[in-house]
């Protein structure tokens, strides 16, 4: 992936080498279970997840030219791609269930304290407006930096800041009531 | 006004405060596995980690059916990239390194633009009044300035008033109906003359004819009027008359009627415009291709009875007849020799150009032939303003583009903005039923 970053020129090298070909699939790898956690989390659905992120990282592969590292980094750039599909994914009507289905499907766990907690906390992200749970996903679960959330959705890094700042505000309300 | 109190609140509402931005960067530290000191970042990084225990994971086997579907999706790629397409290969042979086609498709934009003012300003018709006519129309002006002291002349003109109304299916034509008088670009006029050395009844004959009034102070007309003669001497002209008239009261003044050749006629009107301001140029050009022509197909039956009769006079064994031969001989070279100055002179009313020159005195102009700097530095100037010109007119088309490629781009941006919005907002409502 550090090959793929560190170009001085703002487009990513074509992998036409065999050095250049495993970057990519650094890149993958490395992101993989983040862009996962994002889509299962937007989409709500695991398997149109990984339908999504199947077609994110072949269309970044794709698109690979068009990458500006002066306008954020490549995981910023892949989450980009991922959220366009997705968004496309749900316009396309293919699934209603949104956003508030994820944690639904997600594995159960034996019974106990921590399973009563995720339902708190999920309970809790519900009452999130759906673009303030994005943000949250994007941060707690994408792990991405406000300069790259700023780029995936459009807004400026400041819009993103105080915008995550009240979104988690709430969010300590309602876990604290 | 409810706009800008719009923005500055949302500006407001976007500034983060010290203990928020604090909040934030400890966050950030504990989802990247640093730890936290004190009792309130502890508080902040317990909160994060139950976010975060919240995200979506993967297991074993999705991440294995995931690693195989990007091996098999990837190697198809990395195989469509060593065998690309016809369009593939194009794209890469012609738009390799263009990474943002937007920039490169405005700096073509801007570039053509450019060029395109560039052309137009520097085609522009000077102010210059031009009229072409063709013949029989207005062959008073138009002939003023032609020689017309050869007897053949005579004959040329009559017969070239006959044809300008007879020019059916010609060029001429389509000039005269347009009108007596229409004004072309100089572009337009200089494809009309004529090339001496081409000799296609195609070819279009053209007269020109010129006025150039020049204005300068009284004291200096003698010095313009022999500049004049000097730039006319320059392009291998000559002055056919001259009037100068010397004072420093005002009444200064000279007159030239010049011939000039055709083709070096626009270099010597540009000097001749760099002696003094120039107050007036006007330019006449006439179609006198029917008269050429005519006087051509003359000369060339003039021609041939002098041979006939040649031809004749060596056949002829009686004395009396070739007496008569002769005599009819001598008429027919007499005429061939009348028809060949005939010609010349229509070859020399295409291949010069008859401009009469007037110089004025006028106290208000300014004396322009300053020196070999000074013209140097007019010409620089000139051409400061020419550019001056063109990034003027440049800007002016370019600017409003520029904004309305900005208003799109903005407009576009928030337009998917506000539909990705409206996607998540339209997803199902959540309940905490439901969780």
């Amino acid at each position: 992936m550090d090959e793929l970053i560190q170009t001085d020129r703002a487009v990513a090298p074509p992998p036409s080498t065999a050095g250049e070909w495993g970057a990519f699939e650094r890149l993958y790898r490395e992101s993989r279970d983040d862009v996962y956690a994002y889509l299962a989390y937007l989409l709500g659905d695991r398997t149109l997840a990984e339908d999504v992120l199947a077609q994110t990282f072949e269309r970044a592969y794709r698109k690979r030219a068009g990458f500006d590292s002066r306008r954020g980094e490549l995981r910023g750039w892949i989450f980009g791609i991922a959220r366009n599909m997705a968004l496309d994914e749900l316009r396309r009507g293919k699934r209603e269930l949104a956003l508030d289905g994820a944690v639904l499907d997600a594995p159960v766990p034996a019974p106990g304290d921590h399973v009563i907690d995720r339902v708190v906390v999920a309970d809790a992200l519900l009452t999130l407006d759906p673009r303030d749970r994005e943000l949250v996903a994007l941060k707690f679960f994408a792990g991405l930096g406000n300069r790259d959330i700023a780029r995936v959705l459009g807004r400026s890094e400041t819009n993103v800041g105080s915008q995550l700042h009240r979104a988690i505000q709430k969010l300590r309300e309602v876990l604290d009531a | 006004m409810r706009e800008q109190t719009d923005n500055t609140f949302k500006r407001r509402r976007d500034r983060l405060d010290d203990a928020a931005r604090h909040e934030l960067a400890v966050i950030d530290r504990v989802l990247v596995g640093n730890h936290t000191e004190g009792a309130d970042d502890a508080e902040i990084a317990e909160f994060a980690l139950r976010l975060r225990a919240e995200r979506p994971t993967i297991g074993d086997d999705g991440r294995a059916r995931l690693d195989t579907r990007f091996a098999e999706r990837i190697s198809e790629e990395r195989t469509a990239v060593a065998n690309p397409g016809p369009i593939d290969r194009l794209r890469g042979r012609f738009l390799s390194g263009v990474s943002r086609p937007a920039p490169l498709a405005g700096a073509l934009a801007t570039l053509f633009v450019v060029v395109g003012v560039t052309v137009a300003l520097s085609s522009d018709p000077l102010n210059e009044t031009v009229t072409v006519s063709s013949e029989g129309r207005n062959a008073g002006t138009a002939l003023s300035g032609a020689p017309t002291n050869d007897s053949a002349d005579s004959d040329v003109a009559e017969s070239g008033r006959a044809g300008g109304d007879s020019q059916g299916s010609t060029n001429g034509q389509a000039m005269a109906k347009s009108a007596p008088a229409t004004t072309h670009r100089l572009d337009e006029l200089s494809s009309l003359v004529a090339e001496p050395n081409r000799s296609t009844s195609a070819i279009r004959r053209v007269e020109r004819s010129g006025d150039l009034t020049l204005a300068t102070p009284s004291v200096n007309v003698e010095n313009v009027a022999d500049g004049v003669i000097a730039t006319t001497d320059r392009f291998n002209g000559f002055v056919e008359t001259s009037t100068v008239s010397g004072g420093d009261a005002g009444d200064a003044s000279a007159n030239f009627i010049l011939r000039l050749p055709s083709d070096r006629y626009q270099e010597a009107l540009a000097a001749l415009s760099g002696l003094a301001h120039v107050r007036e140029r006007t330019q006449n050009t006439r179609d006198i291709t029917d008269s050429y022509e005519r006087a051509a197909d003359r000369l060339k039956s003039a021609r041939a009875e002098s041979n006939r009769l040649r031809a004749k006079l060596a056949a002829t064994t009686d004395e009396t007849q070739a007496k008569i031969v002769r005599l009819r001989l001598r008429r027919a070279e007499a005429s061939e020799s009348a028809r060949r100055r005939e010609m010349q002179a229509m070859r020399n009313r295409v291949s010069n150009v008859t401009l009469g020159v007037t110089i004025v005195a006028d106290e208000t102009a300014e004396i322009t032939d300053r020196g070999t700097i000074g013209r140097a530095l007019d010409k620089a100037v000139d051409i400061l303003t020419q550019i001056a010109a063109v990034a003027i007119v440049s800007l002016a088309i370019l600017a409003p583009l520029a904004l309305l490629a900005l208003a799109i781009r903005f407009g576009y941006r928030r337009l998917r903005r506000s539909r990705d919005e409206s996607v998540l907002d339209s997803t199902a409502a959540p309940t905490s039923a439901e969780a």
